[in-house]
């Protein structure tokens, strides 16, 4: 009896029997099988990113190549863009002069045909217009929504203005423009 | 165990927090990037404009020199026009000023004038001189040669007394036009 005073005494032995105390009282718990559960699951939920991707029939290449033109000349060539992604998309087309150069010709001055030479884009989709004005001004238009699974054509049509007779515009002969039109497609 | 120096504590804290930075720094750049799906594609137009020029073997000099002509005299001179340049065009051949003396009776109501396209063998004008305001020369293209023969002549039949020593001179301009 004096030894087990001897251990309640000691703080090590009462710290043990709280665990063990504890430790029944969770198994008790535990152990119980008197509860009532309901349990659902949504399960497989998946997010795949959409896909915003088009087709440009001219990629990288001309739409239109005019040589030899003259005042009164008009020109057109067409581009479809594919909109093959799974997103709509919203489109713009940034037009850059990457070349520039001036003419050979008479009357006093070498002209820029890039000066005068007007364009036209349009869809002719929907038929609106994108732009017309001067080629060199096209800078960023908005170019429409092509949905998904869609496709849009757009024409361009570059005219040479005849500004009269006696050789008005003969400072443009032999000038020459080069325009490169970015097609950026955004959600 | 040893127990950490005061410095040690303040290197953990520094690294600690720039951990923490860093971590804030890519949460913020997760939550608030504005990047959005872009797809881009691009095309050219090319726009060269052309060149007519046209290579005259008379041009600036005299084509017909006639000089001390008597009636009955016939004087001719060829003209040969070869397209320069990338573009074709039609040209036309026109009268540019006509100077005479004197003014009356005129000399040239009294001369003949006749333009012929030799390899044509076609006649383009025939009449006084006074009535020629020019004739259509043709289609020229880049490379071709094409000659026009001018013929002045004095009929017999339009002699005049008044008419000695008259001078007349006709200057004549040849145009193309890109077509």
């Amino acid at each position: 009896m004096k030894r087990f005073k001897v251990l309640f005494g000691q703080r090590r032995f009462q710290a043990l029997i709280t665990i063990a105390a504890v430790l029944l009282a969770a198994s008790v718990v535990a152990a119980s099988g008197a509860n009532f559960t309901s349990t659902s699951a949504n399960a497989s939920n998946t997010f795949t990113a959409g896909n915003l991707h088009h087709v440009n029939s001219n990629d990288g290449a001309a739409i239109l190549t005019v040589e030899k033109m003259k005042p009164g000349d008009t020109q057109s060539g067409t581009v479809t863009i594919t909109n093959d992604g799974d997103l709509d998309g919203a489109f713009t087309i940034a037009e850059s002069i990457t070349g520039d150069q001036a003419g050979s010709g008479e009357a006093g001055g070498s002209g820029h045909i890039s000066d005068v030479l007007q364009l036209t884009v349009t869809d002719t989709t929907t038929g609106l217009p994108v732009y017309s004005g001067l080629l060199k001004d096209m800078g960023t238009v908005a170019a429409g929504t092509i949905v998904a699974g869609a496709a849009h054509t757009y024409d361009f049509t570059v005219t040479f203005p005849d500004s009269g007779a006696n050789g008005a515009d003969n400072s443009y002969k032999k000038s020459a423009v080069t325009a490169q039109f970015d097609w950026v497609e955004a959600q | 165990m040893r127990p950490a120096s005061s410095k040690g504590w303040v290197v953990k804290g520094l690294l600690t927090l720039g951990v923490l930075a860093v971590l804030a720094l890519t949460l913020d750049s997760l939550v608030f990037s504005d990047a959005s799906f872009t797809a881009g594609s691009s095309a050219v137009a090319t726009v060269t404009a052309g060149d007519l020029r046209h290579l005259n073997d008379h041009d600036g000099l005299l084509l017909i020199d006639a000089s001390d002509l008597v009636p009955g005299d016939v004087r001719s001179g060829t003209m040969s026009l070869t397209g320069l340049g990338d573009l074709s065009g039609r040209y036309a051949l026109a009268a540019d000023g006509l100077a005479e003396a004197p003014g009356s009776p005129r000399l040239s109501d009294a001369l003949d004038l006749v333009v012929t396209d030799e390899a044509e063998g076609t006649t383009l004008y025939e009449g006084p001189v006074s009535s020629f305001s020019g004739v259509d020369l043709g289609m020229l293209g880049p490379g071709d040669t094409r000659s026009y023969s001018v013929t002045l002549s004095y009929p017999d039949g339009a002699a005049d007394l008044r008419l000695q020593d008259a001078s007349l001179t006709l200057t004549l301009r040849v145009a193309g036009v890109a077509s």
